[in-house]
C-alpha cells in the first residue's frame, strides 16, 4: 500500500518531463547510463539470448514458429483492443474484439490467425501510443536492462499495459515452471524475430545511436497509426552559400 | 475599391501562373513512383539473369549496381543532410570525399543484401503522394518476404534536372539518413570529418556478416 504514493509521485514526474523531441536530437541525460546498460544488454544477447534464439530457429519448422508468435500476438491483444478505445478508435475497437475472438477459437486459442484471412486486420495500439495520441511527449530516452530501449512515456506504458494482459489475472500465473516456459518462451520468439535484422546492426557506426534513433522513430510512427508527419531531415542547419531558402527546414528545397 | 481589387486579382493570378509554368518546368514528366520502380525492377532483372555470375564476381556487380541504381540517387544531397551542421564548415574537397565513400560504404553493406533476397520478396508499390509545389514526393511500398513478413518501405524523393532522384529511404518509418546523420556527428565529434572520411574509405564501416566481410575491399579492421 504504502507503495503508491510514491509510484503516483514517479509518474507524475516522469509524465512532466515529457516534451516531444525530435528523433536525431532527443532528450537523453542518462545517456552515460544507457550505455553501460546497453552493452551490458549487447553483450548477455550475444552469449545467451541469441545463441538460444538461434537454435529455436533451427530445429523448429517455420509453421510452428508462426503459430508461436500468432499466440503470444493474440494472447496480448486486450491491450490493443483497450487503447483503441483509449484513443477513440471505436471502429477498430470493435473490429479488434472481432478479431480476437475469430482467433481465440476458430484460431485455436491463437496459433492461426484466421482474423487476417477474412480481413480482421492486425493492429498495434498500447498505452505509450495512447498518451502520445493525446499529445504526451516521449521524454527522456531510456535503456532498461535486458527490456531493451524505452523512454518515460512507454515506460509508464508498459506499466499501464501489464493490467490488460490476461495472463496477469491466470491463477497460478507465477508458479515457476508456468512462468519461465511462458516468458522463456515470449522472450527467444520475440528475439527469434529480430534475427534477420542483425547484419544491418552490426554495420553501424555507433549501435546505441542507432538503436536509439530508431526506436524513437518507431515509436512516433506507431503513434500516428504508420502515417507520421515527415521528419524534418534538418536542412536548415545547413545553411550554406547557396543561401536565399525558404526558412528553417520545412521542406528541403530541391538540389541544385 | 473595386479597381484595386481587380488589380490584385490580376496580380494573384499571374504570380499564380508564373509559379505554375515553374512547376511544370521542374515536375518530370515520369511519375515519381514510376521512377523508383522502375530503377527496381531493372537491378531485380540484372540479377535474375545474372546471379551466379555476380556471385562470382562481386566487382561486375558493384558496377552493376554502380550503373543502374546508383544514379537515381542524388548523392551530394544526402551527403549534405548526413552531414548536417558539419557540411558547412566541410571544403568542398572534403564534401565530395565523404559524399563517394558513404556511397561506397552503402553500397557495400547492402548490395549483398540485394544479391541474396531478391527473389524472396514481393513488393506491392502505394501511388507517390507528392508535395503541394510538386517538387517533392513520397512513394510507398510494403515488401512481403517469403516467410510472410511485411515491411514498410519509403522513399523521398525530389525533382532534379527533370527526373525523380531518391534522397531518403525509410524502413518501417526510420529514415536512414536521420539515423546516418546523428552516428556520422557523433562519430566526428570523437574524432574529426578527415579521420572519418579515411575510415569510410578503408572500408572500416562494415557489415559484421562474415561472409560479406571476407570478400569486400578492405583494409582496416
Amino acid at each position: 500500500m504504502r507503495i503508491r504514493p510514491a509510484c503516483t509521485i514517479l509518474v507524475t514526474l516522469a509524465l512532466a518531463a515529457c516534451a516531444h523531441h525530435p528523433a536525431d536530437e532527443p532528450a537523453d541525460p542518462l545517456e552515460p547510463v544507457n550505455r553501460a546498460v546497453w552493452s551490458f544488454n549487447h553483450t548477455a544477447d550475444q552469449y545467451v539470448l541469441k545463441p538460444v534464439a538461434q537454435g529455436y530457429v533451427d530445429v523448429t519448422p517455420d509453421w510452428a514458429r508462426e503459430g508461436i508468435s500468432n499466440f503470444f500476438g493474440n494472447l496480448t491483444y486486450p491491450t490493443t483492443i483497450v487503447n483503441d478505445f483509449l484513443q477513440a478508435k471505436f471502429k477498430q475497437g470493435v473490429a479488434d474484439t472481432g478479431r480476437f475472438v475469430v482467433n481465440s477459437t476458430y484460431g485455436v486459442g491463437g496459433l492461426i490467425d484466421v482474423g487476417e484471412r477474412v480481413g480482421l486486420h492486425r493492429h498495434d495500439e498500447d498505452f505509450g501510443q495512447t498518451l502520445g495520441y493525446w499529445g504526451v511527449g516521449e521524454g527522456w530516452f531510456l535503456m532498461l536492462p535486458l527490456l531493451g530501449p524505452s523512454d518515460n512515456r512507454d515506460l509508464i506504458g508498459r506499466g499501464f499495459d501489464s493490467f490488460t494482459t490476461p495472463t496477469r489475472y491466470l491463477p497460478g500465473r507465477y508458479d515457476l515452471p508456468n512462468y519461465a516456459v511462458t516468458l522463456g518462451l515470449y522472450t527467444i520468439n520475440l528475439r527469434a524475430n529480430l534475427l534477420p535484422s542483425d547484419s544491418l546492426m552490426e554495420s553501424q557506426f555507433d549501435t546505441y545511436l542507432f538503436i536509439r534513433t530508431a526506436y524513437l522513430q518507431h515509436r512516433q510512427a506507431l503513434v500516428y497509426d504508420g502515417n507520421p508527419p515527415p521528419e524534418d531531415l534538418g536542412l536548415s542547419d545547413i545553411d550554406d552559400s547557396d543561401s536565399a531558402k525558404p526558412k528553417a527546414g520545412d521542406k528541403p528545397a530541391p538540389a541544385k | 475599391m473595386i479597381q484595386q481589387t481587380t488589380r490584385r486579382v490580376f496580380l494573384c493570378l499571374g504570380l499564380g501562373l508564373s509559379v505554375g509554368a515553374a512547376v511544370a518546368d521542374a515536375t518530370p514528366a515520369q511519375g515519381a513512383d514510376a521512377a523508383v520502380k522502375s530503377t527496381t525492377e531493372q537491378i531485380r532483372v540484372l540479377i535474375r539473369q545474372h546471379h551466379d555470375e555476380y556471385k562470382a564476381n562481386q566487382a561486375k556487380f558493384y558496377q552493376a549496381v554502380n550503373d543502374v541504381v546508383v544514379p537515381r540517387f542524388d548523392v551530394p544531397y544526402i551527403a549534405k543532410l548526413v552531414l548536417s551542421k558539419n557540411y558547412r564548415t566541410a571544403t568542398p574537397d572534403q564534401r565530395t570525399h565523404f559524399a563517394n565513400a558513404f556511397k561506397d560504404m552503402l553500397l557495400h553493406s547492402y548490395a549483398n543484401a540485394m544479391l541474396d533476397n531478391y527473389d524472396s520478396a514481393k513488393i506491392d508499390w502505394m501511388p507517390a503522394r507528392l508535395s503541394d509545389d510538386k517538387s517533392e514526393a513520397a512513394v510507398n511500398s510494403t515488401v512481403k518476404r517469403d516467410n510472410g513478413q511485411t515491411y514498410a518501405i519509403g522513399f523521398r524523393v525530389h525533382a532534379v534536372d527533370g527526373d525523380w532522384k531518391i534522397y531518403d529511404i525509410t524502413v518501417e518509418n526510420v529514415s536512414l539518413v536521420l539515423n546516418f546523420k546523428t552516428q556520422i556527428d557523433a562519430e566526428i565529434k570523437r574524432s574529426s570529418l578527415d579521420e572519418v572520411i579515411a575510415r569510410m574509405e578503408q572500408g572500416q564501416y562494415k557489415p559484421a556478416n562474415p561472409e560479406v566481410s571476407k570478400q569486400a575491399p578492405s583494409k582496416g579492421g
